[in-house]
């Protein structure tokens, strides 16, 4: 256990290691800064001064070693815009991207899992066929549009769910959170279930197959001549054994939850990491994006690591040994 | 002990929805098991045994149901049973367990869940009295240290301590009648000998009626007190152990001796009912074995023979052998 640790966190350092040099080189190399940050009459003793100051006259792999340095010390620069440290601009947002990917997340497991193991159970029915088929549409439609049309029905036509916005929020730990609210949960609503369509037709089908595929199994038959009740073998025999695919696979759902988060945030005016991205390329605030990539990617590696956790949890025939690490 | 066997399949026939339309797999198979006693219920792959064990459960799958017949158990009626009354019979009543172990256990939770939750399905009782009747069912079957192999999963556990639980999920409510589907076929041969005889003796012990599934005649041979050899999903012999393995009046049957490996016939070859079990799709018309059968004639292709009984036994053949013929003509 304790040499699996090391070399997961040994691994989770790697990743995080290739994804700056990868970040620094698609941010800081393409185009050039001082074409926007200095005025387009400076001479050009102002523009060496500008190039200077910011270290661009150096060798590349010296830029890099600065970048990095600063880094590690949770400097990744400060944003042009809101004249703030990228990583203090960030944070500020993270909890709002969070929460919204957290209540998709359980949106998509809520309307998933229940649906995807009815249309496992009844394969042939007229109700597992029509679960199939609109997993289908859920995985086809596309997220905007979707955004888009909730937005008409429920806010504009309906009148019963704000269009956009993320609502009140109450402060917990300095840290502002708008699931605690009424009004905050009524902003997610529309954001969340946006997002979690796609994730939970992945669910359904996640769901059905693995349900079709325990159903067969020897231990349901014998479970059934034990004389247990479909309850009890559905919600514990079959259940158990698909949570783990669903658990890995959302697992690694959850980044793309956060990535999606950029459409869904645009659409719904959200103030998260997402619409933070969008506003910071139009506005070119580079330390605001790589920030914004190198905070996903951490997400992304804590994230993976959680999951092999509960993966372990969940299937006894996993050990978190050496040769068990996958 | 009452006068109904425990178990007593009449005229049972079961069909499968297939995209060939309804197929039968099997056609009026009877047959009855009392207290205690053991039937060996022997065929080839294919040939409907499974299919018969599954379907006096009430275990078939979607496409599979009971056309026809009837399953008693101690006396009731179980076909026509809803689920929810048939629920209360399977795992109290009757049992079954499986060929192979490594799956008959669900391998993500933990032995005593599984254990206990077969106890809480037909009785009430406390987590307590659970867990010691749990305890005590594992040292009924032989587990060692079972209090502390109670935590275990199932992965941690050998074939045959698998086989050995299964086993003792499936006796723990001393049932009157144990279906056994082939349950020794997956494990190694010296394991295979412990288990029968571990099954056997419970069985004889609980006065559990045994009914073996089985390939194997020479497994069966060694156990069963009644055989019934199925083909193509009709039973085309019934007798006793001692009259069919000494006197075989169906063909079939006798291919099926012939073709056990014997010490004694060292160095010849082995004999083998030449060709291959019909598929359900293409069961041959008239007695389906003629294709394969030595002594078959031009009547053997045309009808299905009529069961035929003599003494305790019932053959289903146009010619059969030896005994039968015997007993043909003393009658006459």
């Amino acid at each position: 256990m304790f040499a699996y640790l090391i070399r997961r966190i040994g691994q989770s350092l790697l990743i995080l290691f290739a994804m700056s040099l990868l970040v620094f080189l698609a941010v800081y190399t393409l185009g050039n800064p001082v074409d926007s940050l200095v005025s387009p009459d400076a001479d050009q003793a102002d523009r060496a001064a500008v190039i200077r100051q910011l270290g661009l006259d150096r060798p590349i792999w010296e830029q890099y070693g600065l970048f990095l340095w600063n880094a590690l010390h949770g400097d990744l620069g400060t944003s042009f815009v809101y004249g703030l440290p990228a990583v203090d601009v960030i944070l500020m947002r993270l909890p709002a991207t969070l929460e919204l990917a957290v209540m998709a997340l359980l949106f998509s497991l809520a309307i998933g899992i229940p649906l995807g193991v009815l249309a496992g159970l009844r394969p042939n029915s007229l109700v597992g066929r029509t679960i199939m088929s609109g997993s289908i549409l859920g995985f086809s439609l596309p997220n905007f549009w979707i955004g888009l049309m909730l937005i008409l029905v429920f806010a504009v036509q309906l009148r019963i769910l704000p269009s956009g916005g993320r609502g009140e929020t109450v402060s917990v730990f300095g840290v502002a959170w708008a699931f605690l609210t009424l009004d905050g949960l009524k902003h997610m609503l529309l954001p969340a279930f946006t997002l979690a369509l796609y994730k939970s037709s992945l669910v359904v089908r996640i769901c059905e197959a693995g349900t079709r595929d325990v159903m067969s199994q020897d231990y349901i038959r014998f479970a059934r001549g034990k004389g247990l009740s479909p309850a009890r073998i559905v919600c514990v025999h079959i259940l158990k054994n698909i949570l783990i695919p669903v658990v890995t696979i959302m697992g690694m759902e959850f980044g793309a939850l956060i990535a999606f988060a950029v459409v869904v945030e645009s659409v719904f005016a959200y103030p998260g990491m997402g619409k933070l991205l969008i506003d910071s390329i139009n506005r070119l605030d580079r330390p605001v994006i790589v920030a914004y990539l190198l905070t996903t990617t951490l997400i992304f590696v804590i994230v993976n690591f959680a999951v092999d956790l509960m993966y372990a949890a969940l299937d006894p025939r996993i050990r978190l040994s050496d040769e068990g690490a996958t | 002990m009452s006068g109904a066997p425990a178990l007593e399949v009449t005229d049972l026939s079961i069909a499968f929805q297939s995209r060939h339309g309804l197929l039968t797999a099997v056609h009026g198979v009877s047959f009855s098991v009392g207290r205690g006693e053991v039937l060996g219920l022997v065929g080839e792959s294919g040939s409907g045994k499974s299919v018969t064990g599954l379907a006096v459960m009430g275990l078939l799958d979607a496409a599979g149901r009971i056309t026809s017949g009837s399953v008693r158990l101690l006396g009731t009626e179980l076909v026509g049973l809803s689920e929810r009354q048939l629920r209360k019979r399977r795992g109290r009543d009757i049992s079954m367990i499986f060929q192979d172990p490594s799956t008959t256990l669900n391998p993500v939770l933990r032995v005593d869940t599984q254990i206990i939750e077969a106890l809480t399905a037909h009785e009430r009782l406390s987590q307590k009295a659970a867990r010691a009747r749990a305890v005590s069912a594992l040292e009924a079957v032989g587990i060692p240290s079972p209090a502390e192999r109670l935590t275990a999963y199932p992965h941690q556990f050998s074939g045959g301590m698998r086989q050995r639980l299964a086993i003792a999920i499936a006796l723990l409510h001393r049932p009157a009648v144990l279906i056994a589907d082939e349950p020794t076929t997956a494990l190694d041969v010296t394991i295979q000998a412990q288990v029968l005889s571990e099954v056997q003796k419970l069985a004889a012990d609980q006065g559990t009626g045994l009914v073996w599934i089985s390939h194997d005649l020479s497994v069966v041979s060694g156990l069963a007190d009644r055989v019934a050899v199925m083909y193509a999903g009709r039973i085309v012999e019934t007798g006793s152990v001692a009259d069919i393995l000494t006197d075989p009046a169906h063909p079939y049957t006798s291919g099926l001796i012939a073709s056990v490996p014997s010490r004694n016939r060292r160095g010849s070859p082995l004999a083998q009912i030449r060709g291959a079990m019909p598929s359900l799709a293409a069961v041959p018309p008239g007695c389906p074995f003629h294709p394969r059968c030595d002594f078959a004639s031009g009547i053997c292709a045309r009808a299905m023979p009529e069961p035929l009984a003599f003494a305790d036994r019932i053959v289903r053949c146009h010619h059969p052998l030896a005994a039968a013929a015997r007993a043909e003509t003393l009658s006459a």
